[in-house]
C-alpha cells in the first residue's frame, strides 16, 4: 500500500473506531461506502450510536459511496488537501445521497499524523509533494522552463518540475532536454540543504552535486519556490503525557526542595493515562511508574487530556478541582507547591526548521433571540391562516396579487388595500429540488435533504403571483412544474391542528387528487 | 429618472488586491485589508496622507462584526480622515465604487479610496444570506444563495442537453481565465473535454445547479483609488475614467421566473443596462464594449445574464458562449480574471469587477490581459434578490 505524507489509506480506516464521536452519530442508521482507487473498498456501518468499519468486496446497501484516489483521500483526512476544492473539482466524488454522506464528517475526530521520525525518503517525498504548492509565479513571471532533480542514494529518485504559463506541474522521471538538471549524489545531502542545515554551494564544491544546463536558473530556485517547511509533528494526549513524565526529573528544581522528603503520585485516567510517582529525597528526584506505599500526596486526574491542557497552560488545575475532574488526596499544601518543584513543561518544538509562531483561531458562537412585529398587513394575513384562509392583497393600479401581501405595490408605489381570498388549492409553477442543506435559521439545524420548496399559483392568482411553501417530501419526485400554457401538479395545503399565525400553520402542501 | 452629467470628471488611479483564498488564517481582518490598501497606494504612487476620504464596505452579517470599520482603522488608514461605511449586499463593492465616484465628482473630496473586503471563512455565508430574507415569511423557506430556478428556465427554453453543456462551457472558460490570474482562488485546470463528465458527475446543489457551477467562498480585499481629473492626470500614467454608473433595485421578490411574454416583469439587469446605454447614446453594447467584468455567482445565471446586459435576443447569448466569444481573444471577453465563480470575497467581489475592468483598460492585467486594445469596459454588481449596479469605464476622456 502506498503512503502519502507517511500515512496509508488503511491507517485512516483503522483509526476510525478510536476517532468515532458519539454525538456526531446521533440518529444515524446507515451504511456508507468508500471506494479508494487501487486500494480497495471499505464499508462503514453506523447504527444505535455504534460503528463498524470493514473492508468489503462490494458496497451494496450503502446510502452513499465516496470515490477518490488514495492520495486525495489521505490528503483530505489529514488536512493536507482542501476538501472543498477536491470535491468541487471532482477528485472526490460521492455517489448516491451526498447530503447523507456529509454526516460522516461530524462522526469522526480529525486524523492526526502520528509522531514519527521522518526518514530521508519521507523528507524527499514531502519536499516534492509540496513543491507545486511552494511555486511562486509572481517572482518569475512568464518563466518557461523544466527543472530536473536527479537524486541518488537511499530515498532518491528523479522528478521534473515543469513551469509554464505561470503554473508549475511536477512529473516523476526525466523529460527531454530539461532547462536545467540538478544531479545530487546523496538524498540525505539534499535534505540537509532543504532544511537549511547545509548549503548547495558546499555540495557543488565538494563534488557531491552538479548542475547541468542553465546554471543561472538553478541559482534562482530560492525565488521560484518558497522555502520548504517540514511538517509539524502533532502530539497525541498519550505523547504529551509520556513526554511530560519523561522530562519531569530534568525539570526538578532542587533549590526549592531543600529538606523535602516526599512522594507525589499522579494517577491519570482516560486515554493516554497511567500512574507515576515522583520521589523526592536528599535534593534529588526520581520517577517510578505505578503507586508507592503511602504517597505524601496523590493527584487523581480523571482524564489525561485535561491534565495535558493544564500543563500546556490552556486550563488551570483549580478549574479541574472545582469541576470534580481532579482530586487531591493527602498533603494539599505540597500539591500547591508543584509549580516551584518542577519547571514549567515545554512541549517539544517541531522537528527540523525553525519553530514558527503559533497562529490562533478564536472560536465564537453568537445566538440572538429575535422578535419581529408583523404590522397590520402581514398581521391580517397571518391571523387569517389561523382560520385556514389564505388572503392576498391586490394592486389597484396594475392588478397584481401579492401573497403574502405587501404593504404597497412597489412597482406602482400605491397602497394595495383591496383584499381577496385565494386558494388554498393551486398548481405548482416551480419546485426547487434542494439537495444541499441550508441551515434552518430558526434552529441552526441543517434541514433534512432532499426537500422541495414549491412556488404555487393559488387559485385566483395569475402570472408570477406565486406563493412559496414546502411540498410533502415523499411526493417530490412526481411534482410537475407548470406555466401559463400547461398546468402544473394540483396541490392543497396540509394545515396544522394548532395554528398560531405563522408560516408553519401549513405543514406543507401535498398533491390534490 | 433624472440624471445629470458629472460636475467633475473622475479617474481611477490606484488598484490593489490581495490573493483570494480560503486559507487566510495567517492574518486578521485589518491585516488582510492593509495588504490591499498598501498595494493600491503603491500602484498610485501616493501615500495614505494623500487620501481625503475612505469608503469602507462589506457584509457585516457574514462575519458578524458590527461596525467593522472601527476595528479596521488599523488596516484602512482611516484614522483622522473622513470615512464612510456602506453595506448593500452582493453589490456592496460596486456601491462603494459609485459612492467614491460621486464623492469626487461632487467636489467634496479630490482623492477617495474605496475598500471592499470579506473573510467568509470567519462566519457563515449561507446562514447570513438566509437572514437577509424577510423574517416574517420567506426567511423560513429560502435556500440561501442557491437556486436551481435559472437552470430550470434555461433548460425549458433551450432544451436540456444544450443548456447543460453551455453552462459547463461557461464554467470551464472561467476556469481557464482563472488559470491565468495568480490572484484567483479556484483554478482547477478544467478542459472542455470534461463537459459531459462534469454534467453527469458534479454533485447537485439545488435542481440542476451543480457544485462545479457555483461560486467559491473566499477571503480577500480590494482597494481602488478615485481621483479628480486634474490630480488623476498628474498622478497616473493611464487614469481610467469613470464615465457613468447606474444602480437599480426592486422590492425583495422570490417569485419571478424567466421570461413570460404574457406577464412581463421588469428584470433589473436588463432595465439597468437599457437606461445606462440610452443616456450614454450606446446603440450596440456588444460592439461598443471591449471587455465585460460580470458579477457571475453561478454559471447558469451568467449565461442568462449575458442576454440582459447586452440586450440580446433569442439564443444569441448562448452562441456567445458556445463559440467561445467570451474567452480572452474572443469578440466579447467576459471575466478575464476568472470572475466571481473563481474568487468571491463578497464585500470586495463587485469592486474587484471594477478593478479588473480598469486593469484591462490600462493594459496592466498581466497574463489575463486581453490581446486587443481596451477602450471601453463594463463592470457589473449583483446582490439582494435582484439588484444591479453597472459601471462604465473609459480609456479616453472624449465622450
Amino acid at each position: 500500500m502506498a503512503e502519502y505524507w507517511g500515512v496509508k489509506v488503511e491507517d485512516i480506516f483503522n483509526t476510525m473506531p478510536e476517532r468515532f464521536r458519539l454525538d456526531g452519530a446521533k440518529g444515524v442508521d446507515a451504511s456508507f461506502g468508500y471506494d479508494i482507487k487501487d486500494e480497495g473498498k471499505w464499508k462503514l456501518t453506523v447504527k444505535n450510536g455504534a460503528m463498524k468499519i470493514e473492508k468489503a468486496a462490494d458496497l451494496a446497501g450503502c446510502v452513499s459511496i465516496m470515490v477518490a484516489d488514495g492520495e486525495t483521500f489521505v490528503g483530505v483526512n489529514t488536512g493536507k488537501v482542501d476538501g472543498v476544492n477536491a470535491f468541487t473539482s471532482g477528485k472526490v466524488k460521492v455517489e448516491g445521497d451526498f447530503s447523507a454522506f456529509g454526516k460522516t464528517a461530524k462522526m469522526f475526530k480529525k486524523f492526526v499524523i502520528g509522531k514519527k521520525e521522518m526518514s530521508t525518503k519521507d523528507y524527499i517525498l514531502d519536499m516534492f509533494g509540496t513543491l507545486v504548492s511552494r511555486f511562486q509565479p509572481k517572482n518569475v513571471p512568464d518563466l518557461n522552463a523544466s527543472i530536473t532533480y536527479q537524486i541518488g542514494g537511499e530515498g532518491g529518485g528523479v522528478w521534473t518540475a515543469i513551469i509554464k504559463d505561470n503554473k508549475c506541474t511536477l512529473k516523476e522521471g526525466h523529460v527531454e532536454k530539461p532547462t536545467v538538471k540538478l544531479e545530487i549524489n546523496e538524498a540525505k545531502d539534499w535534505v540537509d540543504v532543504m532544511l537549511g542545515k547545509s548549503d548547495p554551494f558546499s555540495l557543488l564544491s565538494a563534488g557531491k552535486a552538479a548542475i547541468v544546463g542553465e546554471t543561472a536558473l538553478a541559482m534562482k530556485l530560492g525565488e521560484i519556490f518558497a522555502k520548504y517547511q517540514p511538517p509539524k509533528i502533532e502530539f497525541t494526549t498519550k505523547d504529551f503525557i509520556l513526554d511530560m513524565f519523561g522530562t519531569l526529573v530534568g525539570r526538578f528544581q532542587p533549590q526549592n526542595a531543600e529538606g523535602l522528603d516526599a512522594s507525589i503520585t499522579y494517577q491519570i485516567g482516560g486515554e493516554g493515562g497511567g500512574v507515576w510517582t515522583a520521589i523526592i529525597k536528599d535534593g534529588k528526584c526520581s520517577l517510578k511508574e505505578g503507586h508507592v506505599d503511602k504517597a505524601t500526596v496523590k493527584l487523581e486526574i480523571n482524564e489525561a487530556k485535561d491534565w495535558v491542557d493544564v500543563m500546556l497552560g490552556k486550563s488551570d488545575p483549580f478549574s479541574l478541582l472545582s469541576a470534580g475532574k481532579a482530586a487531591i488526596v493527602g498533603e494539599t499544601a505540597l500539591a500547591m507547591k508543584l509549580g516551584e518543584l518542577f519547571a514549567k513543561y515545554q512541549p517539544p518544538a517541531s522537528i527540523g526548521g525553525e519553530p514558527e509562531q503559533e497562529l490562533l483561531v478564536l472560536k465564537k458562537t453568537i445566538a440572538v433571540k429575535q422578535r419581529f412585529a408583523t404590522g397590520p398587513v402581514m398581521g391580517k394575513f397571518l391571523n387569517a391562516m389561523k382560520d385556514k384562509k389564505l388572503i392576498a392583497n391586490k394592486c389597484p393600479s396594475c392588478g397584481r396579487i401579492q401573497i403574502p401581501p405587501r404593504e404597497v405595490c412597489a412597482e406602482c408605489r400605491v397602497s394595495a388595500d383591496e383584499w381577496v381570498e385565494v386558494g388554498p388549492k393551486g398548481q405548482v409553477r416551480y419546485m426547487e429540488y434542494v439537495y444541499y442543506a441550508s441551515p434552518d435559521p430558526l434552529t441552526g439545524e441543517t434541514r433534512e435533504t432532499p426537500y422541495g420548496m414549491v412556488n404555487i399559483l393559488l387559485d385566483g392568482c395569475k402570472g408570477h403571483d406565486t406563493f412559496a411553501h414546502l411540498i410533502r417530501r415523499d411526493q417530490m419526485d412526481i411534482i410537475k412544474n407548470g406555466n401559463n400554457e400547461i398546468a402544473g401538479t394540483r396541490v392543497r395545503p396540509v394545515w396544522n391542528d394548532k395554528r398560531v399565525g405563522s408560516v408553519f400553520d401549513i405543514k406543507h402542501f401535498e398533491i390534490d387528487e | 429618472m433624472a440624471h445629470r452629467k458629472k460636475n467633475r470628471n473622475v479617474g481611477i488611479i490606484g488598484i490593489g488586491q490581495t490573493k483570494y483564498s480560503s486559507h487566510r488564517e495567517d492574518v486578521n481582518q485589518p491585516e488582510m485589508i492593509h495588504e490591499a490598501v498598501s498595494a493600491a497606494l503603491k500602484d498610485a504612487g501616493i501615500t495614505i496622507k494623500d487620501i481625503d476620504c475612505i469608503v469602507h464596505g462589506n457584509m457585516e452579517l457574514f462575519e458578524m462584526v458590527h461596525q467593522p470599520d472601527l476595528w479596521h482603522v488599523l488596516g484602512t488608514g482611516a484614522y483622522g480622515k473622513d470615512s464612510i461605511r456602506i453595506t448593500t449586499g452582493g453589490t456592496v463593492g460596486a456601491t462603494i465604487g459609485c459612492a467614491s465616484d460621486n464623492l469626487v465628482a461632487s467636489g467634496m473630496y479630490d482623492i477617495v479610496m474605496a475598500i471592499g473586503f470579506e473573510k467568509l471563512q470567519e462566519g457563515h455565508t449561507t446562514g447570513g444570506i438566509t437572514n437577509m430574507a424577510d423574517p416574517l415569511w420567506f426567511r423560513n423557506l429560502q435556500t440561501g444563495a442557491l437556486t436551481g430556478s435559472k437552470a430550470y428556465d434555461v433548460i425549458r427554453e433551450f432544451g436540456e442537453e444544450r443548456a447543460k453543456r453551455v453552462s459547463l462551457m461557461y464554467r470551464i472558460i472561467m476556469d481557464k481565465h482563472a488559470g491565468l490570474n495568480p490572484l484567483a482562488h479556484r483554478s482547477f485546470g478544467l478542459e472542455f473535454e470534461q463537459i459531459d463528465d462534469l454534467v453527469r458527475t458534479s454533485p447537485k446543489l439545488v435542481g440542476d445547479l451543480k457544485l462545479i457551477e457555483m461560486c467559491s467562498q473566499s477571503d480577500g480585499a480590494c482597494a481602488v483609488i478615485y481621483a479628480v481629473e486634474k490630480k488623476a492626470k498628474e498622478l497616473a500614467k493611464t487614469p481610467v475614467w469613470v464615465r457613468d454608473h447606474i444602480t437599480v433595485h426592486r422590492e425583495e421578490t422570490f417569485v419571478m421566473f424567466g421570461y413570460d411574454e404574457k406577464y412581463p416583469v421588469p428584470m433589473t439587469h436588463r432595465f439597468a443596462a437599457e437606461q445606462l446605454y440610452k443616456r450614454n447614446g450606446i446603440k450596440k453594447p456588444l460592439e461598443y464594449f471591449d471587455v465585460f467584468e460580470m458579477y457571475d455567482p453561478a454559471a447558469w445565471w451568467a449565461v442568462d445574464w449575458l442576454r440582459d446586459f447586452f440586450q440580446l435576443k433569442g439564443d444569441e447569448h448562448l452562441k456567445l458562449v458556445e463559440n467561445k466569444e467570451i474567452m480572452i481573444g474572443g469578440k466579447m471577453p467576459v471575466n478575464p480574471s476568472g470572475g466571481v465563480i473563481a474568487s468571491n470575497p463578497i464585500g470586495a467581489t463587485a469592486l474587484v469587477r471594477i478593478a479588473e475592468a480598469a486593469l484591462q483598460v490600462r493594459g496592466d492585467a498581466g497574463k489575463h490581459q486581453i490581446p486587443t486594445p481596451v477602450n471601453h469596459a463594463l463592470a457589473s454588481g449583483f446582490g439582494g434578490t435582484m439588484w444591479t449596479v453597472l459601471t462604465m469605464l473609459e480609456k479616453e476622456l472624449n465622450w
